[in-house]
């Protein structure tokens, strides 16, 4: 059995589920030639979850968006969204689909509006009322060509046609470049609002601190391989917290030190560390000796990606 | 078909067939004009230098001398390199504007998700097309009558046999359009589908002008798609030219099938 099987495993599902999974791949592979982009993915993404999709770049994730979406077919493996085979049912289920590309290209001579309005006259129509409200909130004007809007504005248009249709399923890949910190603060705020619906919000992203604080769970990608796919809390009891104890006089040398606890610093009366496991067991391990004071930081999930994310390891550290 | 994928391609092709629809109709109104005012003088050059008649006998596919009316003339102006340039621009602009152009411009990553099937959206396309063809090859035959109304002709020019070459001008306006949007799916870049089907079309033409005087290439000339166009003939004989015009919309019908197969099963990559 390979370590990347044995990384992934099966995530709880969040109580606004909707009874299935929004999207799920088996063994899904993706090459070009002898170049392989994905290498067996088995991805589940629970109904309702704010799941996201981390690796740096060149990891693979932009290919596996597009194979999700039906831009790219899969070299061999399955892949279903919404309960739905994404290359031959792919019209029927992007009808519940919004996506955001990486990088957004639209038609430069439409207006804002003009786009807008295509956009949903091909999905059948019906979403004036929903445009009118994301517009407002993104504070958009769609009078102007497209061709003159700044980047953010074309992140802001492609948001809002992602999001105008109020699809079950949101795939965003990097959808916080270009965008101001005020307007990823209403993003992130609409994503919890879709996800508090029931409806699920795949966010791809390589950067740890927005995954972080917008995510219930997290699928990591390197080289093509999907190391790991956890809850945020689960990753967070594996992460590493820095802890400082101030012992009695002489108390720090006393004893045997627990295994998860890797000093840095060490003098007679001061542990500087890190730990890494369930903080009760520090806790009780402290329990039995003269501690003066105590310092716990909140767990570096930083650290932890970066293990993940170092080339040639397909093993956290412990 | 996708009504608003039709009405975006549409609108975004309608200001160029306007502008190429004026441009062929004051062309073959001019014409008409010049066969008025330069008929001897025109018959006489065709005549006298073998090269203008080498020229004149690849563009219209016969070198036949009697008979010279002024229909006959009018018939240059219905094969005249500026009358292909003129609808060979729509057809590679409309053709290569959703496939190649779309993922070349990395819109086709919006377009393609939405909830259309690929299907849809290139029968969409292939409808403005159409559309186009049925525009630009009547305009012709409107400028012929314009000119006709405008200036009138001693020996009048007779509409009726035009309606031949007009039918035979649309089938080639197929055949291309088709090997176009072939192209257009096999490819990912907008100026190399133009570059590979404008090859295409200046070797089809070179080879329709050496066939008219070098034996090996006349015997190569039925793989070029002028060489299913020969209006003269079909006006003088008033037959019509049905061999070559199945043969137009059958390379027409294969090519667009091609295309339409290909597009509906390939990666389409980023941008």
């Amino acid at each position: 059995m390979t370590s990347d099987v044995l990384r992934v495993a099966a995530p709880r599902v969040p109580s606004s589920n909707r009874g299935m999974d929004a999207l799920v791949t088996h063994d899904l592979c993706k090459s070009y030639g002898p170049h392989e982009v994905l290498h067996k993915v088995n991805l589940r993404v629970p109904s309702g979850c704010l799941f996201g999709f981390l690796g740096p770049n060149g990891a693979g994730k932009t290919t596996a968006i597009r194979v999700l979406l039906g831009l790219l077919r899969a070299s061999a493996g399955a892949a279903q969204v919404l309960g739905r085979d994404v290359w031959s049912e792919g019209p029927a289920l992007r009808a519940d689909v919004g996506y955001l590309p990486g990088e957004v290209r639209l038609y430069d001579h439409l207006t804002g509006r003009a786009t807008l309005a295509f956009m949903d006259a091909a999905r059948g129509g019906g979403a004036a009322k929903e445009v009118r409200r994301l517009v407002a909130r993104l504070d958009l004007d769609l009078g102007k060509r497209v061709r003159n809007y700044s980047r953010g504005m074309k992140q802001k248009l492609g948001l809002i046609q992602a999001l105008m249709h109020r699809p079950e399923l949101l795939i965003l890949d990097e959808p916080t470049i270009a965008l101001d910190p005020l307007v990823r603060q209403t993003l992130f705020e609409e994503l919890r609002c879709v996800a508090a619906e029931g409806r699920t919000v795949f966010f791809s992203s390589h950067t740890l601190g927005e995954v972080e604080k917008l995510c219930d769970m997290v699928a990591i990608l390197r080289e093509g391989r999907l190391i790991a796919q956890e809850r945020i809390e689960v990753l967070r009891a594996r992460a590493v917290r820095h802890v400082e104890i101030v012992f009695a006089a002489g108390g720090a040398s006393a004893g045997p030190l627990p295994p998860g606890l890797q000093v840095l610093q060490q003098t007679e009366d001061r542990i500087a560390a890190t730990w890494t496991g369930p903080i009760e067991t520090l806790l009780s391990w402290l329990g039995g000796r003269a501690v003066q004071d105590l310092t716990i930081a909140p767990p570096d999930l930083e650290d932890l990606f970066m293990t993940y994310y170092q080339a040639g390891k397909l093993e956290p550290r412990p | 078909m996708n009504l608003a994928v039709f009405r975006k391609t549409a609108r975004e092709t309608a200001p160029l067939l306007v502008i190429l629809t004026a441009a062929i109709l004051a062309f073959e109104t001019l014409f008409v004009i010049a066969v008025r005012e330069f008929a001897e003088q025109i018959a006489d050059v065709w005549q006298r230098i073998e090269l203008v008649r080498l020229i004149i006998q690849m563009l219209i596919g016969a070198d036949r001398l009697a008979d010279l009316t002024p229909t006959t003339l009018t018939i240059i102006g219905l094969a005249h390199p500026l009358l292909y340039a003129l609808t060979w621009t729509l057809l590679l602009t409309t053709c290569t504007r959703v496939i190649a152009g779309e993922i070349d411009r990395g819109t086709a990553d919006l377009l393609l998700t939405l909830p259309i099937s690929r299907v849809a959206i290139y029968v969409a396309v292939s409808a403005v097309w159409l559309v186009c063809g049925v525009v630009l090859s009547l305009a012709p035959l409107v400028g012929i009558w314009v000119g006709r109304s405008l200036v009138p002709l001693t020996v009048p020019i007779e509409l009726e046999p035009l309606w031949i070459p007009t039918v035979n001008l649309f089938a080639l306006y197929l055949a291309i359009g088709g090997a176009v949007l072939l192209i257009s799916s096999l490819v990912s870049r907008r100026g190399k589908a133009v570059a590979i089907v404008l090859a295409g079309l200046l070797a089809s033409f070179l080879l329709n002008f050496l066939a008219q005087f070098w034996s090996p290439a006349e015997r190569m000339s039925f793989l070029g798609l002028l060489h299913y166009y020969r209006p003269l003939l079909c006006v003088q004989t008033g037959e019509w030219p049905l061999g070559d015009i199945a043969a137009l919309v059958g390379i027409a019908a294969c090519c667009w099938l091609a295309g339409l197969w290909w597009f509906a099963r390939r990666d389409i990559p980023a941008a």
